[in-house]
């Protein structure tokens, strides 16, 4: 079939037909191009937990105006008395707490020992401050922790119980609904069981913490308290006790952290169990930040080298808190 | 001869004339091959390099390329193996497939990880069109060869076989139905993409076939796959009617083909015919490929650019040129847009009808587990490929190909078949392998809830449930606590009761009755593997409990694994 | 495809430079594909696809008994005590609970294991685990009409007589007063703590409240009736007389004493000796030769990171004198015993001390210090 060849019959194509082929196949690479690299997807997720996500708390602080005291310590022979004096020396629990108020006061009430052990918050601790809280014309006190016995036990072993009734204050057992996922860029702690109920109606936080010594992490004092906020399965934690400490500076800014030191659990702790390992010391401190607040009290209440308690290093390089209480506004008063 | 007419300009000689080129890489082999008794090695060295270097035709360097990248595939196959695996990127074929790329673009509007990969072959096929399909894709290579080897040799039958027909539409059609059928979220397009199909076929048919045939060639345990039969005679079938029509598959089926058809509308160099040299002596169609009618105006999104027309043309007149004249070609696919509408139709329909099933929704079968990693089901849908990397790779053979549990849409996914294998603890090998991410790379800490993941607990492919009529010590008087034994999790989520009872003979026996505790148990299914009750076991894994779907988890106690692990202080 | 090379009839033979080029540059290129891949093949990281790649080996092997999936002792342990932990197994100690006047059960017997033991007493338990802690048995009591107060009891059955008086000693303030109706044990305030046979016994109190403390003694009292003597194992304190001890300082260390790893199993007590009080430490070792090694490898480590003063012999017995870091050690071996005073202030007392406790004969300490 031979045919005719065809004329005209350019070899290519003419300018016009160039450009715009130029542009046509310009277009479409540059358009898979950029459609490619805008929507990769570079990192991987684990199907069914991702999307995960939980509460996150709100600061209860008051904030801090450069003239007003930020940690108080005050010297007393009665429990009570003293407890007053070092919330007196930080401006009265007015500073803190507004009429109208509703308080959430967090205890140690981890073990079920009597108060004379020393290995819980003393009820004389819990019944100062709620006096004080209610005078400065809150509405509710909450009282909450989880146990690591029997939440029932403890808070009657420990007189806590008696507190609450004589006081009227209310009592938040850790139910199991009581609890919710907790939502932190913590270094262990980034999504846990929460023991959240008492923070739902919550102004205000009081932190009451004894002085203890800890096997494991050396003190507990008001920045491992805060371990009663966690549910679930925390003795796991316990591979990183001194991370998940820091943590909790994280976790929770309190309004006021309260740490009893009139009786200190000098061994055997955090359980203790005789009256040997209890020393008398006489002291009660308070303060807004609670890795100040560890840091006295490791050194001037246990009589130890802050050096060796890692978490509050640990907290102070992540800016969680000043360990340096010394350079902080703080006062000395007797009671 | 054999060349038709008499006006080729040759002289009588028909062509037969040897390669005269003389350069100094081949005067430098000639001498060697020349030089006092050459050793064998040498000889082949020679051999070998007279074919590259003295004829180093397009053509051959093309064949070079296509047996380079043919074996590369079987490679990445045959090693895709947990003891070979090391760190080879064996999904490498799939993750370039643009088509692969493209359609799950359009399903989860994302490109998943090695994905952008694709852009490798995408782009270049908007310059130099359809190269992909002769020079790199080992299912074309399969095909050429078997047309080769199998095919009829003579030249007229090929001349007429290679006429461009309109039965090449249908892979349009194909493309299109699937790619609408993807808007909606149905991906598809694993049906019948060239590399998805041929290693989900060597996985499930072929390497298992040869290892039936010669014993311990891939496998150190014979592997089952379901269904295999179908797939194996899939394959066959396309491969064989490369008989009856040479590149069946490439030309009327292939959805890859056709997308890349489509993009080569904007290629810039294309096979052209010099209208003035042409003789018309249909020579160019003896080995044509695509059937893209170099004779006349060239189909652009036809030709595979295999430059064998160039090789033929007894008169140089095809050539490879850079933006010829517009008027010898066709520029845009074979398919009107009244046909590309009903294909879209028959995307959209297919789609309604497959998923209207509820196979995937209120109807999900209690067989249908996952493996490890894998996202929710719409989510699988939207990204499986079908092409069977994880089975290849499970090193249990406990995955398996679905026929119709997963519905219609999950013909040819993934799920566990707890009685060929189960699930091994330490292993995350499919989520490794998978191109897509239908399986999310996952690591070991992630898969089992340790190193960091403990809050979130582990992934859940199940939950086991056991069967007491069927159960040794439960029914049968019979002590047996295999299953509490195999237990791979720390606490094990199977634990047992002691109880005495009196047998039928009179006699007292003290048997442990074993329990399964929900909260901890993770469907690995090595029990209901292990269970001596071999044929339906006694304690068996399903589906409800996944922690890849919120809607399918056996809420208790809160259902927060972190809470439920609280259990080891439960009174039981 | 070497038919084809001869057979084929090539109707191009002239094949231009830019092909050639081109056609070289795509086998170049094939080449480079080639090597990337086999590179990426070799840089891997082990554990990215197992976390144990010979745990994965195991998946060919039939199981027998023990699935391969089981990475470890532990973890083995681990389900197995949870399997079969059981509270209300419990110990025979439930058996002791009998009525003592006033008091009344509270709450339920708890029961801990190794595995539990977190629960009860939290950041405390790895004290306990280094003496080989085994069963704690805890239960409460109320008194019939004094309210509020209660009686808690805590049993911690260890693994021997011997670790069983560690945790106690180690816990013990030596200015509680001891009882005097048990060898082991001393009142603190509300609490009465004892070693009985392999028994940790804990009796606290809530208060001073004059009828609590008496239930509290009461159940004391029964206790020491109901458990068991046992004192095998504990020979070794007899090597440490009871003269001069300071009271309440014997302690058994069951390992690292001083910071030694050869000093394992070792008793300790506190004396006065010419107003100074010094820290003896006492070993039995199975054989002669053991003890020898570890005297040996004691005098080495002092050699090493201090000054060795002198060493003698005095009739069956090597001595060596040696100080560190500013503190005196005077060490001796005898028979299957290493007997020494370290960290010490003075050379001279220390040397006196031990000369002294050479001189009297280990056989005739039969009363042993507190």
């Amino acid at each position: 079939m031979p045919r005719e060849p065809v004329t005209p019959d350019p070899k290519g194509v003419n300018r016009r037909q160039f450009i715009r082929h130029l542009a046509m196949t310009g277009i479409t690479s540059g358009g898979a191009l950029a459609a490619a690299l805008l929507l990769w997807e570079r990192r991987h997720f684990v199907p069914g937990f991702g999307e995960k996500s939980g509460i996150t708390l709100p600061s209860f602080s008051t904030g801090l105006l450069k003239t007003q005291t930020s940690l108080a310590v005050a010297h007393g022979t009665d429990r009570i008395a003293t407890t007053r004096a070092a919330i007196d020396a930080l401006g009265g629990m007015g500073r803190f707490v507004e009429k109208g108020d509703v308080v959430l006061l967090k205890p140690n009430v981890a073990f079920d020992r009597p108060p004379a052990l020393a290995a819980t918050t003393h009820p004389d601790s819990l019944r100062a401050i709620a006096e004080l809280v209610l005078e400065a014309g809150a509405k509710r006190i909450l009282v909450a922790d989880n146990p690591i016995n029997s939440p029932a036990g403890c808070f009657l072993k420990s007189g806590l119980k008696s507190v609450a009734i004589d006081l009227n204050l209310e009592l938040i057992y850790p139910e199991q609904s009581a609890f919710t996922d907790l939502q932190l860029d913590g270094e262990i702690l980034r999504h846990w069981p929460f023991f959240h109920r008492p923070f739902e109606k919550a102004d205000k936080v009081i932190g009451i913490a004894p002085c203890k010594d800890h096997n494991l992490c050396s003190a507990s004092m008001t920045m491992k308290n805060w371990y009663g906020l966690l549910g679930g399965r925390r003795n796991q934690f316990h591979q990183h006790i001194h991370s998940i400490i820091s943590d909790f500076a994280l976790m929770i800014q309190p309004t006021l952290v309260v740490l009893d030191g009139m009786h200190v659990l000098m061994s055997n702790g955090p359980t203790g169990g005789r009256l040997s390992d209890v020393r008398q010391v006489g002291s009660v401190v308070a303060g807004t930040d609670m890795v100040a607040v560890d840091s006295y009290g490791y050194t001037n209440l246990l009589g130890r080298n802050v050096a060796d308690l890692d978490y509050l290093h640990k907290a102070h390089e992540r800016g969680l808190g000043n360990m340096n209480w010394q350079e902080t506004a703080w006062k000395e008063v007797r009671a | 001869m054999s060349c038709g007419s008499g006006n080729c300009g040759c002289g009588g000689q028909g062509g037969k004339q040897e390669p005269t080129e003389n350069t100094p890489v081949t005067d430098a082999i000639r001498a060697t091959a020349k030089s006092a008794n050459p050793g064998p090695l040498t000889k082949a060295a020679g051999w070998i390099g007279h074919i590259v270097f003295a004829d180093m035709r397009i053509t051959r360097i093309r064949v070079i390329a296509q047996a380079f990248f043919f074996i590369l595939f079987l490679f990445f196959v045959i090693i895709t193996d947990l003891r070979y695996l090391k760190g080879y990127p064996v999904s490498l074929f799939l993750e370039m497939d643009p088509l692969v790329g493209v359609a799950t673009t359009i399903t989860t509007w994302s490109v998943y990880k090695g994905l952008i990969l694709g852009l490798v072959l995408l782009l270049p096929t908007l310059f130099l069109g359809r190269f992909f399909c002769n020079w790199i894709c080992p299912y074309g290579t399969l095909h050429q060869v078997t047309r080769f080897l199998f095919g009829r040799r003579d030249e007229q039958w090929n001349i007429e076989a290679n006429r461009f027909r309109n039965l090449q539409q249908l892979k349009y059609i194909i493309l299109v139905a699937m790619i609408v059928a993807g808007f909606f979220g149905s991906l598809q397009i694993g049906l019948l993409d060239p590399i998805c199909l041929f290693h989900r076929s060597m996985t499930a048919a072929i390497l298992p076939g040869i290892n039936l045939l010669i014993p311990d060639t891939f496998y150190v345990k014979q592997y089952y796959h379901v269904g295999a039969w179908l797939i194996g005679l899939i394959l066959f079938f396309f491969v064989g009617m490369n008989v009856v029509i040479p590149r069946f598959f490439c030309r009327t089926v292939c959805p890859l083909g056709a997308f890349l058809g489509y993009l080569s509308r904007f290629s810039m160099w294309r096979i052209e015919r010099d209208p003035n040299k042409c003789i018309d002596c249909d020579a160019c169609l003896k080995n044509c490929q695509g059937a893209s009618d170099p004779h006349t105006q060239l189909r652009k999104s036809e030709c595979f650019v295999c430059f064998e027309c160039i090789d033929d043309c007894p008169v140089d007149a095809i050539s490879f040129s850079f933006m010829p004249n517009k008027d010898h070609e066709v520029t845009g696919p074979p398919l009107p847009g009244r046909r590309a509408a009903m294909a879209s139709l028959l995307g959209i329909a297919g789609y309604a009808v497959a998923r209207a099933s509820g196979d995937s929704d209120e109807n999900f079968n209690k067989k249908v587990i996952r493996p490890p990693g894998s996202v929710r089901e719409d989510g699988f849908l939207e990204r499986c490929i079908k092409c069977d990397q994880c089975i290849r790779v499970c090193p249990t053979n406990v995955l398996q190909p679905t026929i119709l549990e997963a519905g219609l849409e999950g013909f040819w996914t993934p799920i566990l078949n707890m009685k060929v294998g189960y699930c091994e603890l330490n292993c995350t090998l499919c989520g490794q392998v998978c191109p897509t991410g239908a399986i999310q790379r996952i690591s070991i800490e992630e898969k089992n809830g340790r190193g960091g993941y403990e809050a979130q607990g582990p992934v859940k492919l199940g939950t086991a449930f056991y069967d007491h009529g069927r159960c040794l010590p439960w029914a049968m008087e019979t002590p047996c606590v295999v299953c509490e034994e195999v237990c791979p999790t720390s606490p094990k989520a199977i634990y047992s009761r002691e109880v005495t009872i009196r047998k039928r003979d009179g006699k007292n026996i003290t048997l442990r009755r074993p329990y399964v505790d929900p909260a901890l148990c993770i469907g690995c299914g090595i029990c209901e593997h292990e269970c001596p009750v071999r044929d339906h076991a006694a304690i068996r894994v399903t589906a409800i409990g996944e922690t890849r779907s919120p809607e399918r988890s056996l809420l208790m106690d809160g259902g927060d694994p972190s809470n439920l692990l609280d259990l080891g202080t439960r009174d039981r | 495809m070497s038919q084809t090379v001869n057979k084929r009839d090539f109707y191009r033979t002239k094949i231009g430079r830019t092909e050639k080029v081109i056609g070289g540059f795509i086998l170049l290129l094939l080449i480079g594909i080639g090597f990337g891949i086999a590179r990426k093949g070799h840089d891997f990281d082990q554990t990215r696809y197992t976390g144990d790649i010979e745990a994965l080996e195991f998946t060919r092997n039939p199981v027998e008994g023990k699935a391969a999936t089981l990475r470890n002792e532990s973890d083995l342990r681990a389900s197995e005590s949870f399997v079969s932990g059981d509270k209300e197994t419990g110990s025979s100690f439930l058996t002791i609970l009998p009525p003592v006047d006033g008091l009344l059960p509270m709450g339920e017997t708890e029961v801990y294991s190794v595995d539990t033991l977190y629960e009860k007493i939290n950041g405390r338990a790895p004290a306990y685990f280094e003496y080989n802690f085994q069963e704690l048995t805890s239960q409460s009591f109320s008194h019939q009409t004094a309210e509020g107060e209660f009686v808690d009891i805590y049993l911690f059955e260890m693994d021997s007589p011997l670790n069983a008086f560690g945790i106690f000693s180690a816990e013990r303030d030596a200015s509680s007063p001891p009882l005097n109706f048990v060898a082991d044990g001393y009142n603190s305030g509300t609490g009465t703590f004892m070693r009985l046979g392999n028994v940790y016994v804990q009796v606290l109190a809530s208060s001073f409240d004059p009828a609590i403390m008496q239930s509290a003694e009461f159940l004391t009292r029964r206790l020491v009736e109901e458990l068991p003597e046992d004192d095998s194992g504990m020979e070794g304190r007899m090597l440490l007389p009871s003269e001069n001890q300071v009271a309440g300082s014997l302690t058994y260390i069951n390992e690292n004493a001083y910071g030694q790893s050869v000093l394992k199993g070792v008793f300790e007590a506190r004396y006065q000796a010419n107003g100074e009080e010094l820290t003896c430490f006492a070993q039995d070792s199975a054989d002669a030769g053991i003890a020898r090694g570890n005297w040996e490898a004691l005098l080495d480590f002092y050699v090493r990171y201090g000054s060795l003063d002198d060493t003698f012999e005095t009739g069956d017995a090597n001595v060596f004198v040696a100080e560190v870091f500013g503190q005196w050690n005077v060490v001796y071996t005898r028979d299957n015993t290493v007997v020494g005073v370290v960290n010490a202030a003075g050379k001279e007392v220390a040397v006196a001390f031990v000369t002294a406790l050479l001189e009297e004969d280990s056989e005739t300490t039969d009363e042993y210090g507190y």
